[in-house]
């Protein structure tokens, strides 16, 4: 099984080879059937990465020790599901899953391409390109196949923070988000190069930019759900090299989806939206660079760094790729670029997708910025200064609010011009608005941050449901009512998503010493009141670790919530010898007000030391980022609909 | 197509070989040098994570003698807001407060804190605890950059965004807008 991986894995270095090859030669002679091989060889380099991940999946289940990826992730305790998430854990596991994701795409475009002009033949080529720097790497300096000297009796397994269920979906969500970004890369230069691009070019970038959009989403909500319930550090972000590098292509493919939708609609055809379609994939590949080559020191990267070098080339081709295909279609754009005046009126969809297109690409700016700061600052005056959760909350605190305004202005405007009908919905959001205000006021809340946004929040939120309402009841065209209901509920549930940063402010902790029976009460920061009573310590033992945990009967407002239980615990191998350091495990409970959650910071005897923190409002971070997939999903659907 | 048979026969026989190459070239030197010590391309069986490894040695010892009659002067409230000021030299990108308080295993951010409570049961208020810290440790430590010199930059750039692409969206508007357009 080994070996057929290995060799797989090879031959998909030949296929891609030939792919990258064969596709320009082909379309520089004009020989069809060149084209054609190099396409067949693209789904064949898919295949066999496939093979190879097959192959790598079944030495970790098998927990084949003379592999070194397999000694060094997987172990004989580790529960099944994990061992197969061991193929992410690791560097060149996860560079061979990412791999095969991208030879994925490109089979697809292979199998997909249109009549054959040179704009296919180029994003073909770019496909190949990147399927081929990758497999290369891999064979060449992260063979994940590598033997090691001797066969180990015990693998190391996966770190204790490693094992939880998000870890089965959250990395190979995030690879597919960053591996479907190509396909707007490709095509885009495809576009770029094009003496004509074919009328669909806007529609096919906006399917996989939202593709990818949603997958990034998804995997960047499941991460934060990981931080949370994992660390017991009472945060879901923490503005680390690895999570920005996730967030910044998201934030650029949100920029684009907005830039599309204009073209789309308006039937423009820019550079800039090309541009634009293509800087997601040239950001995943910087954070490759950051992340996987550990250039900048990070929580999230792999305990054993990759050679910088190739995926250096990875971003400096990107680069260099986009800059040349952007200068040469500069004049053929230009040339056919007919009609210089398209806005019917300042006060339109149209301006608000510039505007908010600009705002999301300012924003990710802020973001790569601070990142990459330290980086910078070493490089001028050799001190690295730390960029930390201070500075990119003070950054990112206005363009959060700037953004939060443009989306509650979303359903008050208008294609071509704004009409007197919105005016019903402006008025209504600015009675909750006023409403929300004398609220506050009253409630004596002085953080101005808080009133702004809460302002901002409810009233874009009454102008959404109002046009909500509106098209439920009276679009007609199933796609064009499913495609705005899923724009509406994507900028809704972004508006929910500030509420939840709105609530972290408000976040509280508190330490405690308990001994069984003993009651602990505590308020909340919305003046809930809580009780908690320790029901005691508990010592056992499960199949791979040692648990020592403590329970606490908890009330809100005399209400019972049932038990939260935390744990220590050490992790064990197949010897039974202590491996990893102690770790915890925490315990929340959730309402619609307030998150609790219970950890166990110490225990002696049977006197457990435990903290409890509050997170209010934190439960609308997952309602509002499950509205936003959700309205990606119905905008991609009636997408499908639609064509 | 026999060529093509051809090609896939030659291309299978190079890829076999270079991975039995390749095999042969990881058993081979090591197994002959030493048991215990496996390739350099092989994880060692010291590796104790596989995840981002920290620099558990990081912490300095912060030489500054409590004052006499030493009374503290920061409130525990304080001491946080200071603590999160800084970030825990381990490397893990937190600051001292946040890493200490989470499950990261970190042994540097509670010697970090101990050091800093020393120094607030030796009476010392918070520019001295700052100065102690940037001493030891350096301009490096703090968790965000200052705004001076180059550092302002760090500063200055992400508001110039916000404008330049606020500007360049309107004057991208005022141009496309149709004559008699309305505002």
């Amino acid at each position: 099984v080994i070996l057929l991986g290995e060799l797989s894995l090879w031959v998909a270095l030949l296929t891609s080879a030939w792919a990258a090859i064969v596709l320009p030669a082909g379309a520089a002679t004009g020989r069809e059937d060149l084209r054609a091989s190099g396409l067949r060889a693209l789904v064949a380099s898919f295949a066999m990465l496939l093979l190879a991940n097959a192959g790598l999946i079944t030495a970790l289940v098998r927990r084949e020790f003379a592999v070194a990826y397999v000694a060094a992730q997987s172990a004989r305790t580790l529960p099944d599901p994990y061992a197969v998430a061991a193929l992410w854990s690791g560097q060149s596991g996860s560079l061979l899953l990412w791999a095969a994701m991208i030879a994925g795409c490109a089979a697809i475009a292979a199998r997909h391409r249109c009549a054959g002009d040179t704009g296919e033949t180029v994003a073909s080529t770019v496909l190949a390109a990147i399927c081929l720097l990758l497999v290369a790497a891999l064979c060449l300096s992260m063979n994940p196949f590598g033997r090691l000297a001797f066969v180990v009796p015990e693998g190391l397994g996966l770190n204790p923070q490693l094992r939880h269920p998000a870890m089965l979906l959250h990395p190979p969500i995030i690879l597919f988000g960053y591996a479907a970004t190509t396909m707007p890369f490709a095509l885009a230069l495809g576009a770029l190069g094009a003496l004509n691009a074919p009328a669909h070019t806007a529609s096919t970038l906006r399917r996989w930019t939202l593709i990818a959009w949603i997958a990034l989403g998804a995997g960047l909500l499941l991460g934060m759900w990981w931080a949370y319930d994992e660390l017991g550090w009472g945060g879901v972000w923490a503005w680390d090299p690895v999570q920005n590098a996730a967030l910044v292509p998201w934030l650029a493919a949100t920029a684009s989806l907005h830039q599309l939708r204009l073209q789309e609609r308006r039937g423009r055809f820019s550079r800039v939206n090309l541009v634009v379609a293509a800087l997601p994939f040239v950001l995943v590949t910087l954070g490759a660079f950051i992340d996987r080559g550990a250039v900048l020191p990070s929580i999230h990267a792999f305990a054993r760094p990759a050679e910088p070098v190739w995926f250096g080339v990875l971003l400096g081709s990107t680069i260099l790729a986009l800059a040349g295909f952007t200068i040469a279609g500069a004049r053929r754009v230009t040339r056919a670029r007919t009609e210089q005046t398209w806005l019917d009126a300042l006060a339109s969809t149209e301006s608000g997708l510039v505007i908010g297109g600009a705002l999301l690409l300012a924003t990710a700016f802020a973001v790569l910025w601070g990142t990459l700061f330290p980086l910078l600052s070493s490089w001028v005056h050799g001190t690295s200064v730390s960029v930390g959760a201070a500075y990119f909350v003070q950054v990112t605190s206005p363009l959060l609010l700037l953004l939060a305004a443009a989306i509650a202005c979303v359903p008050l405007l208008g294609w071509r011009a704004t009409s007197r009908a919105t005016l019903r919905k402006a008025f209504a959001a600015a009675a909750a608005a006023i409403v929300v205000i004398v609220t506050m006021v009253a409630t004596r809340t002085r953080d101005l941050f808080t009133l702004i946004v809460t302002v901002v929040c409810v009233s874009g939120g009454v102008a959404i449901l109002l046009e909500l309402w509106n098209v439920w009841r009276k679009r007609k065209h199933a796609a064009s009512k499913l495609r705005t209901i899923g724009g509406l509920l994507a900028h809704g549930g972004v508006l929910l998503i500030c509420v939840a940063f709105v609530g972290a402010r408000f976040r509280s902790e508190f330490d405690a010493v308990l001994q069984p029976g003993q009651v602990l009460e505590l308020s909340d920061p919305l003046g809930g009141h809580w009780r908690f009573v320790s029901q005691g310590a508990s010592i056992f033992s499960r199949a791979s670790h040692h648990v020592t945990a403590v329970s606490l009967d908890v009330e809100r407002n005399g209400k019972p919530l049932g038990l939260l239980t935390s744990e220590k615990r050490q992790y064990l191998d197949v010897f039974g010898e202590a491996i990893f350091l102690p770790s915890t495990e925490v315990d929340s409970r959730t309402t619609l007000r307030t998150d609790v959650q219970l950890v166990l910071v110490n225990l002696e005897g049977e006197t457990a030391t435990v903290r409890v923190l509050f997170h209010p409002f934190l439960i609308w971070l997952w309602i509002g980022g499950a509205f936003v997939l959700i309205g990606g999903a119905l905008t991609l659907r009636a997408r499908t609909h639609a064509s | 197509m026999s060529s093509r048979r051809v090609f896939v026969r030659a291309g299978v026989r190079a890829a076999m070989l270079l991975a039995g190459a390749r095999t042969v070239r990881a058993q081979g030197p090591s197994a002959s040098a030493s048991r215990a010590l496996p390739d350099s391309s092989a994880p060692s069986h010291l590796d104790t994570t596989n995840l981002f490894v920290m620099d558990q040695g990081a912490a300095i010892p912060l030489h500054l003698p409590p004052k006499r009659g030493a009374r503290p002067v920061v409130t525990a409230e304080q001491r946080d807001a200071l603590e999160r000021r800084f970030r825990c030299p381990c490397g893990c990108t937190h600051d001292i407060y946040t890493c200490r308080r989470t499950d990261l295993d970190c042994a540097v951010a509670p010697q970090l804190h101990a050091d800093i409570m020393a120094l607030v049961n030796g009476g010392h208020d918070e520019d001295e605890i700052e100065g102690a810290l940037l001493s030891a440790y350096g301009e490096g430590l703090r968790m965000v950059p200052r705004a001076e010199g180059f550092d302002l930059l760090g500063w200055v750039a992400p508001v110039a965004a916000i404008v330049i692409s606020l500007a360049l969206s309107l004057r991208v508007l005022l141009r496309a807008r149709r004559p008699g357009a309305d505002a």
